[in-house]
């Protein structure tokens, strides 16, 4: 009789079984997906937190906005400044005034044509308190930019509007990286009338003159562009670019096995398998990042204030050979905070050798023959604790006993900014593609905290040094200058130099005409087509 | 009963009242600064001051909280300090995701549970038996990010049944494995739980008395067996139900789900205040809801209890 029970359920699990199949049947298998006619499908690890240009301030917002919208110039896939919706423009003798000619004819996406004023509009209100945007810092070389924003003036004295389609800013001072400024995610231009009539649910109706249009964004899922039909450029190849979220790497690299993602970059945790791989081989490209991973030291706080000690925490760390184990092939040693490609770097200045005994005799002469305790703050990542862990191991060999702290991004964030830390690790992305991005915010003494200087560096010198190589618009002059106030603070260990990273990326076959952009926001998907012609 | 449910409805004001008290404390005790998260990597102390006013940061704390119960007593959540979204029209959004995949996961849960622990008890100590336990023993042992991962390895990469992850515009192809992955744990407890209830109950004399009657052996185990079994079966699946529906954030995450727990840990990482306030009160709300219905199905599947 028991048996009836069992053959009863047997059914049971069967049918369930069979229940889970027949949508499986129904709607076809989900698996290896090749090529979706031109849509181009790609991701993000999270939803953008908005696409306001104003509002944007991570590279996933910037990436897309630059989609969307178009600023007065932009960049190349290196790092050369593009005129956009401005076609040609002259800077003054003084190098104070630069006079933009805009395109005739551009067309935000309601239908309106693009103005001076819409130029004019888009900076100012950047500026101002009333839209909440925290990078109000790429406008204050403008004049009057300080004033506009702290209620002093109505207006932004620096910006005027000279015609239908110029538009003239006047700078405080000689700037060199302004156009690199301009081409950054703020200064992108959108038109007064829609941010009045959405407010703050302009994100969710972008209204611009890029080459793609906002089609659907379910939050957290997907969003969809299509192509913008009035585009004043080149018309993308591509039918339609569909943004996945997906926030797990290894969810991006089964999405990419099973063909549903037309490229990505290849996890950490993997690295050695993709490479490995004969079939993916052809179609992995890698790329420099303007970036540098790094340990800052806090430079205000002792024993830290002592360029001994920093200079010991340097040779003390094997750090060509935590890359070799760590981090095979991914980067370059670094040797300086400017990483190669960008003006400044210098190819020929060494980095910290690997000499214990030079660092225990720093110590020594710091007054610290017995070492010393310290504590390494980090985010929580497993590829972070990994390289800690050996950077830990070096250290204790010369007698520095460090402890690791690790904290949320948001914790750790507050902790560093307030000097709380001995030491951290971390990363610096460039904003714009200028030595200046790898001096002045992270070493001049007016950004201690969050204006970018973490590390609590001071030095006189190099402040002036940054303060006039700002300032210098003649290109190889400003390149010595440069390279010559990297070499000084590499010289008094600001930081522990680790590496500039390198990013591997696959894509699938069908994809043609791919292109690794320095810049996260360049790539306006204009090239990149699908086609499965060889 | 009708007292009764009044009384327990009363009694949830205090305790939604306890939960946004306590939400709102516990935020500005833990560190992380929630306008830091809004400022990017690159910003001068006056847009953070700036920013701290606009927000009315800079309040004394009970003014704030005064104003956020205001906006809470007028149906107003706020909006996301980051996105800037109303935070009711992100949880309207992503709720019914996240129901579908609670749903799901115990339905998934309860097929699977009940069958495989009735097996099991029915068979003591057979091969079946063997194999429901282990099967039991690795769901609640195995962590669901790996069920997640294992699933999506197998069943979408390799045998290509099914898409890896997503939502898919609510294609049901996208909720099996995130429902499987979600449902195996609550599976494996609810599996266990009917074997070993079901094993006492067989041995009453009211099922011996059944079985005298010459009623079929199906009949003894489905109707009169079942019934009482079911009681602490569905405390748990209350208990799971209500923590599924205030989100799942691991399956959410690994199957790229829109739901309530993905939405709510980015918040928590970013500090975003208003969506950890409204998130934590409708999870709250959805809670406190679950746990009573659960209490009221009690006198509906067992008549001896009553409420007064």
């Amino acid at each position: 009789m028991k048996g009836d029970v069992i053959a009863w359920y047997r059914r049971c699990l069967t049918l369930l079984f069979c229940a889970a199949l027949l949508p499986i049947i129904l709607t076809g298998c989900g698996g290896r997906q090749g090529p979706d006619g031109k849509v181009y499908r790609t991701y993000l690890s999270a939803d953008p937190t908005t696409l306001d240009p104003a509002l944007s301030n991570d590279a996933g917002s910037g990436e897309l906005c630059a989609l969307l919208y178009d600023g007065l110039v932009r960049f190349d896939h290196h790092t050369e400044i593009l005129p956009d919706l401005a076609e040609s423009w002259e800077i003054s003798s003084n190098s104070r005034t630069y006079t933009f000619h805009l395109r005739s004819g551009v067309r935000f996406t309601n239908g309106r044509e693009v103005t001076a004023e819409d130029v004019r509009y888009s900076f100012q209100r950047v500026l101002d308190p009333a839209t909440r945007s925290s990078r109000g810092w790429v406008f204050e070389p403008i004049a009057g930019a300080r004033d506009f924003n702290t209620g002093a003036a109505d207006d932004v004295s620096g910006i005027r509007v000279i015609d239908r389609l110029t538009v003239e800013i006047t700078l405080e001072e000689p700037f060199a990286p302004f156009l690199g400024f301009l081409a950054m995610p703020a200064a992108l231009v959108i038109p007064r009338e829609e941010i009045e009539r959405w407010g703050q649910d302009f994100s969710e109706h972008p209204t611009g003159t890029g080459p793609w249009v906002l089609d659907q964004w379910v939050h957290d899922d997907h969003l969809l562009l299509r192509v913008n039909e009035d585009y004043f450029g080149p018309r993308p190849k591509l039918s339609q670019v569909r943004y996945r979220i997906i926030p797990e790497t290894m969810t991006v690299t089964a999405e990419f096995e099973a063909g549903n993602l037309d490229w990505m970059s290849i996890p950490s945790a993997e690295f050695e398998r993709w490479m490995e791989d004969p079939r993916w081989q052809p179609t992995i490209l890698s790329q420099l990042k303007l970036q540098d991973t790094y340990i800052g030291i806090n430079n205000q706080k002792p024993p830290f204030d002592d360029v001994r000690v920093r200079q010991a925490l340097n040779y003390a760390v094997d750090v060509a050979t935590i890359m070799e184990t760590i981090r095979p092939g991914r980067g370059i040693r670094a040797n300086g905070a400017i990483p190669p490609g960008l003006p400044g770097s210098d190819p020929d200045r060494p980095s910290y050798p690997y000499d214990p005994d030079q660092a225990r005799r720093l110590l020594a002469a710091a007054g610290f023959p017995d070492g010393l305790r310290m504590e390494i703050w980090k985010m929580q990542s497993p590829e972070v604790a990994r390289i800690l862990e050996a950077v830990q191991a070096y250290l204790a060999d010369v007698g520095i006993q460090a402890e690791i702290i690790s904290r949320d991004w948001g914790m750790l964030k507050q902790a560093i900014n307030s000097g709380e830390p001995d030491a951290y690790y971390m990363t610096w992305l460039a904003d714009y593609p200028d030595g200046e991005n790898f001096l002045y915010p992270t070493f001049h003494s007016s950004n201690w905290g969050g204006g970018g200087n973490r590390a609590r560096y001071r030095n006189q010198q190099v402040d002036e040094l940054i303060d006039q190589a700002r300032s210098v618009l003649d290109d190889e002059d400003r390149t010595q200058l440069y390279r010559r106030i990297d070499a000084i603070v590499h010289q008094e260990a600001a930081w522990l130099y680790l590496w500039y990273p390198k990013i591997f990326v696959v894509h699938q076959p069908w994809v043609k005409n791919f292109r690794q952009h320095l810049m996260f926001n360049a790539d306006k998907l204009l090239d990149v087509d699908i086609s499965q012609d060889s | 009963m009708t007292e009764y449910l009044i009384r327990r409805i009363l009694l949830v004001i205090p305790v939604l009242f306890g939960v946004t008290v306590v939400t709102f404390v516990l935020m500005y005790v833990v560190p992380g600064d929630p306008v830091l998260s809004m400022v990017g990597e690159r910003y001068d102390p006056e847009t953070l001051e700036s920013l701290r006013a606009e927000l009315h940061l800079d309040d004394p704390l009970p003014v704030q909280y005064l104003r956020y119960i205001g906006g809470v007593l007028r149906g107003d959540l706020g909006r996301s300090f980051i996105t800037k979204r109303p935070v009711l029209e992100s949880i309207a959004e992503k709720f019914p995701n996240t129901l579908r995949l609670a749903f799901s996961a115990m339905l998934v849960a309860t097929i699977i549970g009940l069958v495989v622990g009735i097996v099991s008890a029915v068979k003591p100590y057979s091969i079946w038996d063997r194999l429901s336990m282990t099967f039991a023993l690795a769901g609640i042992s195995v962590p669901v990010f790996w069920v997640g991962l294992i699933l999506i390895l197998v069943v979408a990469v390799q045998l290509k049944w099914l898409p890896p992850s997503g939502f898919g515009g609510g294609n049901i192809k996208y909720l099996i494995l995130p429902a499987i992955t979600l449902g195996t744990r609550s599976a494996a407890f609810i599996a266990r739980m009917t074997r070993a209830n079901m094993l006492e109950v067989i041995h009453e004399d009211y099922i011996r008395t059944a079985r005298a009657k010459g009623l079929r052996e199906f009949w003894v185990i489905n109707k009169h067996a079942l019934r009482n079994v079911l009681i602490p079966i569905i405390t748990v699946l209350g208990m799971d139900f209500g923590s599924y529906l205030s989100g799942s954030v691991l399956t959410e995450s690994i199957f790229g789900w829109p739901g309530l727990g993905r939405y709510t840990l980015q918040a928590i990482l970013k500090r975003d205040f208003p969506v950890i306030q409204g998130a934590v009160l409708f999870m709250a709300v959805i809670f406190v809801t679950v746990n009573l219905a659960v209490d009221l199905l009690y006198s509906f599947l067992d008549p001896r209890i009553r409420y007064r």
